[in-house]
């Protein structure tokens, strides 16, 4: 699942993952709002990953994240952090609240789909993709 | 004329008709004159005749007298033709004499002294020496009608009737066996207590070598045999009556002697017998008499001191002694010593004659002077000893030449001087530097007027140890004066003071020097007496308080603003603890007027560490506050100014990191997927157009990161290197090819330099600098930019890029430095407001400064400052939000 409130990254982020494997189903929501009521509405099964943009407006990426770690249902899912760019002081504020991870938005399709790629497997029980912040 | 008689021995032949030579151890009666045979040769010789004698022993003694014939050889005068019968009366006064010469019976003598004490009393009595009988018959019957007449046969017996009757007059014969009249004499005379008696000697030797002879023997008158008896008694009388006047007047002189002033002792012969024992001795010895008495047995305590020695020697040798002053030690009548002081003189006592008999002494008790002199002696050796021992300088100036006379130590060490150098000399003598200091005057007017005169505090220069020193000194002169009030010297009391005044001094420049600072700092000064809250205060404390003279601390405190009297209640405690009170308050100066005040102050303890006293000063401070209010409204709004922009600068930072980069990525992402997903559809020039984009947003991403770089600057620690102007604004051309070409723009730049810094960020400034101007340029006219330098003087480089673009009005040229300002509708010229502030704070991140010059329609220039070489550690010295 991809929380952004941006169209067209959640619309990249789709075809990228299809391209990547045409099995893995695609959530998007555009908000933390709309991302709570979607993985409220899964009865069945949770997502196995979820992407979680920084910057959103009202409320942010960290507030949403916290409220998915609230969440009991919920703070199981790894979070991977999604930003444009990427601080060391984000990072290690990502890892303090508890998300799995850092990833930097990608100027480039098929870095996209490379770093996404080995994200995936990774939590398949591959490994680490390169720049990855995982814990 | 021979005789058969005894004959005269042959050695006495000689002396036969000497007067009154008597032929002694002879066989003839002791009767006799002596002057028969004396007489004879004299009437022989009267006639001019001459006699002879020859004698032999035993047998008998021939007389042959022989005369010259005639008349003639006699002189005419002495002849007398009828011889006369008649007889004279002392031709029957001799003769009586013989007869009774002849008679000599006793009972004549026992008459006499039958006589004399029947009729003794107002009678003078005479006494009669002779060894004639007739003789001593013949004058008892002459004088015993009118004086009582005792007699004595012969010197010694004479001596006996003397100190028996005392008898006024004593008439004796020259011729006696034993003690003979001269003897006679002799022995009253030395006899002290009958030597003034009158004395007649009778003697048949006439003449007046006889008579001189009996005179000086000592005897008052001299009558030679035969006498008349009328003469007799008429010296009788004279005598008596001389001798009466003698005594009266002897007496009269006695008691004037005796009522002398003065003790006038007379001692009389070789024991020193006190002939005269004066009256004013009583004075010493109380009521006694030592006349008779020997000196040494009326006073014994004296046979020690000298005294007898004296009287002997006088006695002895005549001479006069005199002695002042002399002591001599008596024991009172209460038995104890007594010491008297004499101006005395022993001189020889002379009789008549000229014959010592004694001694007079003459003295006056000055016991009563010397002591006074003594102790006028002891207090000026005490006066001495005072100023020897005394604790502080004193001396004695003697003398109108103010000689040293005594000097303590204290005074030489004040003097600087040593006891050879001014005992006994002039002061301006032994002290020379003193001299023209004023001393002069002042000794002579005390030593003239015996005014005493005190100084304090002054100033006298003396040279001591070798140094000429300024020294103060407390000191009184005063006259000394002599018993009878003459003044003779003066004493000097000193006390230097030099440390005291010196102390005073430094107190008083110090004092000065505080009051100076008062006034100069505008102070007011206050003091209060902490125990009767009392205040005193100056005139500009009142000035700044706005009140008068004699306010009180209650009122003052009244005037402390409401909301700063917390401030002084615990200043005032806190001044309780250290001493030292401080602290600033609103006071109400009077007439609505409110000051500022600052008051510090200082708690002054006494001995037992009571406070005492607050001595204190206030200083209006009312300008400072306002001062420094005002400049605490401007530091907050600065502050405020300074937050925000701090904000600006985040915000400013999150743009460029995030909002600014997304669009762009979008372009890479979506003009990339067009290059790889349809370059097989696109013709050639759409492929060249999506390389530009390619490319712009390549540059794009640089410059934010560029940015992003320079907003962690302070993370990172990154030195400065050299940059080559000239390959920098090659770049920027070339970054900015498409704007160039499409303005038409024109830009050249001279030779440049290569200056220390960071390349990003020089990069970014002249970059935005450029693209200002191809931004802001005139829209029918094609941009000329130029670049150009100069070296500075003070070192570093001016560099400034030029436009001949739209300007803007000068007013707003600091404004257009500050983050997001426009200056321009956002519509006709595109922009983030970004550049320009950016651009700013490059340069000052490199030590520089950047400043614009414009006008409307007049083109833009900024002129950049740079240093060629950049301080180390520049960067991480400043402290930037990113």
């Amino acid at each position: 699942m991809l929380i952004d409130d941006d169209s067209d990254d959640r619309e990249i982020f789709g075809e990228a993952v299809y391209d990547i494997g045409s099995s893995i189903i695609v959530e998007t929501a555009w908000s933390a709002s709309n991302a709570l009521e979607k993985l409220n509405a899964m009865t069945t099964s949770l997502p196995d990953i979820i992407f979680l943009d920084i910057n959103m407006p009202i409320v942010s990426g960290w507030d949403c994240l916290t409220l998915l770690k609230q969440d009991p249902a919920l703070s199981s899912v790894p979070v991977v952090m999604f930003s444009t760019s990427a601080h060391e002081k984000e990072k290690l504020t990502a890892q303090q609240m508890g998300a799995a991870g850092l990833m930097t938005k990608r100027s480039s399709y098929e870095s996209l789909k490379a770093h996404l790629r080995a994200i995936i497997d990774y939590f398949h029980g591959g490994e680490l993709p390169a720049g990855f912040t995982g814990s | 004329m021979s005789d058969t008689g005894c004959g005269i021995p042959h050695d006495q032949l000689d002396r036969l008709f000497e007067r009154f030579h008597r032929i002694e151890a002879s066989g003839r009666s002791q009767e006799g004159t002596g002057i028969g045979l004396a007489l004879v040769k004299e009437l022989v010789r009267l006639h001019k005749g001459e006699i002879s004698v020859t004698s032999e022993a035993g047998q008998g003694t021939t007389f042959l007298v022989s005369f010259p014939a005639g008349k003639d050889h006699l002189p005419q005068e002495n002849i007398v033709s009828e011889i006369s019968t008649g007889i004279t009366p002392s031709e029957n006064a001799y003769s009586i004499e013989a007869l009774a010469l002849a008679a000599g019976d006793q009972s004549s003598h026992a008459n006499a002294v039958a006589v004399s004490a029947k009729q003794a009393g107002d009678r003078p009595t005479v006494l009669i020496t002779d060894d004639n009988s007739d003789m001593l018959e013949y004058i008892q019957r002459l004088l015993s009608e009118k004086f009582e007449v005792v007699t004595a046969t012969d010197g010694n017996k004479a001596m006996l009737q003397m100190l028996d009757r005392k008898p006024e007059l004593v008439i004796s014969d020259v011729m006696m066996p034993g003690l003979d009249g001269f003897g006679f004499v002799a022995a009253v005379r030395s006899h002290a207590a009958l030597r003034s008696v009158p004395i007649i000697l009778l003697s048949a030797r006439a003449g007046d070598e006889a008579k001189v002879e009996g005179l000086k023997s000592g005897a008052d008158d001299y009558l030679v045999k035969p006498f008349s008896a009328k003469e007799l008694l008429v010296r009788v009388e004279n005598l008596i009556r001389i001798i009466k006047i003698r005594l009266d007047t002897e007496k009269q002189f006695y008691q004037l002697f005796l009522q002398a002033p003065a003790i006038i002792n007379v001692f009389k012969g070789r024991e020193h017998v006190y002939e005269v024992f004066h009256p004013q001795n009583r004075l010493i010895f109380g009521e006694v008499d030592f006349t008779g008495q020997k000196l040494v047995d009326a006073l014994p305590e004296v046979e020690s001191q000298g005294i007898i020695e004296m009287l002997d020697r006088v006695f002895h040798t005549g001479v006069t002694i005199a002695k002042q002053e002399m002591p001599v030690t008596f024991i009172n009548k209460d038995g104890k010593e007594e010491r008297h002081f004499f101006n005395l003189t022993y001189q020889p006592w002379y009789d008549l004659r000229g014959n010592i008999q004694g001694v007079i002494n003459f003295a006056v008790d000055v016991t009563t002077q010397v002591l006074a002199q003594h102790a006028i002696r002891e207090s000026e050796q005490r006066l001495r000893s005072i100023i020897t021992q005394a604790p502080v300088p004193m001396c004695i100036f003697r003398g109108q030449e103010f000689v040293v006379e005594t000097a303590n130590t204290q005074m030489l060490a004040f003097w600087g001087k040593t006891q050879d150098q001014v005992l006994g000399k002039s002061i301006f003598e032994g002290l020379p530097e003193i001299k023209g200091q004023g001393f002069e005057d002042i000794l002579l007017n005390v030593y003239t007027t015996g005014e005493r005169y005190a100084a304090f505090e002054r100033p006298i220069t003396l040279l001591r140890n070798g140094n000429l020193e300024k020294a103060y000194v407390n000191f009184v002169y005063q006259a000394l004066r002599e018993n009878d009030g003459t003044i003779s010297g003066i004493t000097a009391v000193a006390i230097e003071i030099t440390d005291q005044v010196r102390a005073r001094q430094k107190i008083e420049d110090a004092e000065e020097k505080a009051r100076l600072a008062i006034e100069s700092a505008d102070l007011g000064t206050y003091e209060i007496d902490l125990a009767t809250d009392k205040m005193h205060t100056s005139p500009r404390f009142n000035q700044i308080w706005g009140v008068a003279d004699g306010v009180s601390r209650a009122e003052l405190a009244e005037r402390i603003h409401e909301s700063d009297r917390q401030v002084r209640q615990q200043a005032h405690a806190k001044a309780q603890q250290t001493g030292a009170l401080d602290y600033e308050a609103r006071i109400n100066a009077g007439e609505g007027t409110v000051r500022w005040v600052k008051i510090k102050g200082k708690v002054i303890y006494d001995v037992n560490s009571s406070p005492l006293t607050l001595l204190g000063v206030v200083q209006d401070i009312t300008e400072q506050k306002e001062f420094s209010q005002q400049l605490s409204l401007q530091v907050d709004q600065r502050t405020i100014e300074l937050q925000r922009s701090n904000q600006d600068l985040q915000q400013f930072a999150h743009v460029t990191s995030h909002d600014l980069k997304e669009p762009v990525r979008k372009i890479k992402l979506f003009s990339g997927r067009l290059q790889t997903e349809y370059a097989s559809i696109l013709p050639e020039k759409a492929l060249g157009f999506l390389g530009k984009i390619q490319q712009s947003t390549d540059r794009m991403f640089a410059m934010i990161d560029g940015v992003l770089l320079y907003s962690s600057l302070n993370a990172r620690q990154d030195q400065p290197q050299p940059v080559d102007l000239n390959e920098l604004l090659t770049g920027i051309e070339t970054d900015l090819e498409i704007l160039i070409n499409q303005k038409e723009a024109t830009i050249s730049s001279a030779r440049l330099p290569v200056v220390e810094g960071w390349p990003v960020l020089l990069y970014q400034l002249f970059y935005n600098l450029v693209n200002n101007s191809l931004k802001f340029s005139k829209a029918q006219v094609p941009p000329v930019i130029l670049v150009d330098y100069s070296s500075l003087p003070a070192g570093g480089i001016q560099l400034t890029v030029a436009d001949n673009g739209i300007g803007f009005d000068q007013q707003y040229a600091s404004h257009i430095f500050e983050p997001f300002a426009r200056l321009n509708a956002k519509d006709d010229y595109e922009g983030t407001g970004l550049g320009l502030s950016l651009c700013r704070k490059i340069v000052e991140r490199h030590h520089g400064s950047i400043k614009v010059e414009s006008a409307i329609d007049a083109g833009t220039t900024f002129i950049i400052t740079l240093p060629l070489k950049q301080p180390r550690h520049s960067l991480t010295d400043e402290n930037y939000a990113y």
